[in-house]
């Protein structure tokens, strides 16, 4: 049991973190092509 | 003005929200994921009574000091923001984008630690006072999120949600005492958790770190995609017309 | 005009309106009363409705007040009269506090009518040194729950499909005076063990968590109201 429950954590754990990352940065993308540079005073 | 939009459009923005320290940041918290994974899966011993169990509270503990700090971030933020002195709306997403975090890794804390209580004690849930004012947390954060969606201009949403936090600073603690008195700490827990060291400490140790690095790279490009939104939808009327615009050109 | 007399008069506008659609009367009250028998029918055994009536009354006062508070700020919302007070410079704190003690009178006529059918449906019973354990823990309870009731209520208050966020902000927020008030309501009906020494306790946390709304509320509520658009 054990071993199934770690793998089922750092999968979950990572997998999702993953899943969110790729989301967020697509958006971002989408975002920074509709935006003039001056909108993303970090650049 | 509308002719410098559909310059810049045609161009592919290839790095939208990062800059050379988030760059920076992304590689050393990858570095970090990597040490944590040999060590927490590969090199640390199994624990004598929890077996290989042990492991999920690497992932577990550094998710739960997470979340909490999230929230701390979103409360300072939430009052940098009401204070005449530095009102702005980067405080405002600030709070937004660690909330947001902070959600991700509730949910990470909550799914952890149930299968670990699955594995130790047999249940998935336990209605003590740590994992109920967690499970509160984090319907607190939801209710946040939600009334950062209530619509509105940016300065009112602002407003509205840097109070909502607040109020959340004044509820938690009394959600977490009410639950402390009705249903006090599990002996168990507390024996069970308080035996690592070693290797496996170590392993927790790094948890913390790299979790901390992913929650600041995180927060940091969550906070920019929040900014873009809010300047699209400042411009986006203006877009719009210009679009129009060149469309009556052709 | 003070904020004393804003409050009075706010409190005696909402109990003067209440009195006269009735939608307390004639529906919330009902409502109450159909959710106690339900949970008969869902709960089943005759005993363990004796034991769990203090959680069954209170759950379905807070399920009620939902209805309540939603009622006192559509009063409100209705041809904008709350932003017209506040933009006539009528003080938010007076307004808050009248709402207030408006919505908690109202739910203590509720918690009276959950009481009685818990002595008719679930068999419960008081005695004489439980009654005033039992009063005073309704009454702190109602307090809490018509200051924090108010709170959400104006943020939530308008158009937009904002009353369905009151059930998830609210809900959470209370359920500290759900612990305390069932817990000291369980003392003072001598059901489950707890002694009226520990209700007294949970008495306790029910005051502190008034005050400590009372004070955080009456700060809060004006830019909350304000902001509603």
């Amino acid at each position: 049991m054990e071993t199934r429950f770690v793998i089922i954590s750092y999968i979950a754990t990572f997998g999702g973190i993953g899943v969110l990352v790729a989301a967020m940065l697509r958006r971002a993308r989408v975002l920074a092509q509709r935006l003039p540079p001056e909108d993303r005073p970090w650049t | 003005m509308s002719a410098t939009h559909t310059d810049t459009a045609a161009a592919v923005v290839r790095r939208p929200t990062g800059t050379r320290v988030t760059r920076a940041l992304g590689i050393a918290t990858l570095i970090g994921l990597g040490w944590f994974v040999t060590f927490g899966l590969f090199l640390s011993p199994d624990d004598a009574v929890q077996l290989a169990g042990v492991r999920i509270l690497y992932l577990h503990v550094p998710s739960a000091w997470l979340a909490y700090l999230a929230f701390i971030v979103t409360a300072i933020s939430s009052a940098a923001y009401l204070s005449k002195r530095t009102r702005s709306l980067t405080w405002d997403r600030l709070a937004g984008a660690s909330a947001e975090v902070g959600v991700l890794f509730m949910g990470i804390t909550l799914l952890t630690g149930s299968l670990w209580g699955r594995m130790s004690w047999g249940v998935y849930w336990v209605w003590d006072s740590r994992v109920t004012t967690t499970a509160f947390l984090f319907v607190t954060y939801l209710g946040y999120l939600a009334v950062r969606g209530l619509g509105g201009s940016h300065h009112q949403r602002a407003r509205r949600s840097a109070v909502v936090a607040l109020l959340s600073v004044l509820e938690i603690p009394l959600v977490h005492f009410s639950v402390e008195w009705w249903r006090p700490l599990h002996q168990q827990e507390s024996i069970a958790k308080g035996k690592l060291e070693g290797l496996m400490l170590f392993s927790l140790f790094i948890g913390v770190v790299v979790f901390t690095l992913l929650y600041v790279w995180l927060v940091m490009h969550r906070q920019r995609v929040l900014a873009m939104e809010d300047a699209l939808d400042d411009h986006g009327l203006e877009f719009a017309i210009a679009e129009r615009r060149e469309e009556a050109l052709f | 005009m003070t904020s004393i007399e804003v409050t009075r008069l706010v409190a005696a506008k909402d109990l003067r309106i209440e009195l006269r659609s009735r939608i307390l009367i004639n529906q919330v009250l009902p409502f109450a009363a159909i959710v106690m028998v339900l949970f008969a029918f869902a709960l089943d055994k005759d005993d363990l409705l004796a034991r769990v009536a203090p959680g069954l009354i209170w759950l379905a006062t807070l399920f009620s007040m939902l209805f309540v508070v939603q009622r006192s700020f559509a009063v409100e919302a209705a041809d904008g009269a709350l932003d017209a007070l506040r933009t006539a410079g009528v003080p938010a704190r007076g307004i808050y506090f009248g709402k207030a003690i408006a919505l908690g009178l109202q739910l203590l006529v509720l918690e009276v009518l959950l009481f009685l059918a818990a002595f008719v449906l679930y068999n419960s019973r008081v005695g004489a040194d439980g009654v005033v354990l039992l009063i005073t823990s309704a009454l702190a309870a109602s307090c809490g729950l018509g200051l924090v009731g108010t709170l959400y209520g104006g943020l939530t208050t308008g158009t937009k499909g904002r009353e369905s966020l009151l059930p998830l902000l609210l809900l959470p927020v209370v359920a500290p005076v759900l612990i305390g008030v069932t817990r000291a309501t369980e003392a003072a009906l001598g059901v489950g063990g707890i002694s009226m020494h520990e209700g007294w306790a949970w008495v306790s946390l029910l005051v502190t968590y008034a005050l400590l709304f009372g004070i955080g509320g009456s700060i809060a509520f004006g830019p909350l109201v304000d902001d509603s658009v």
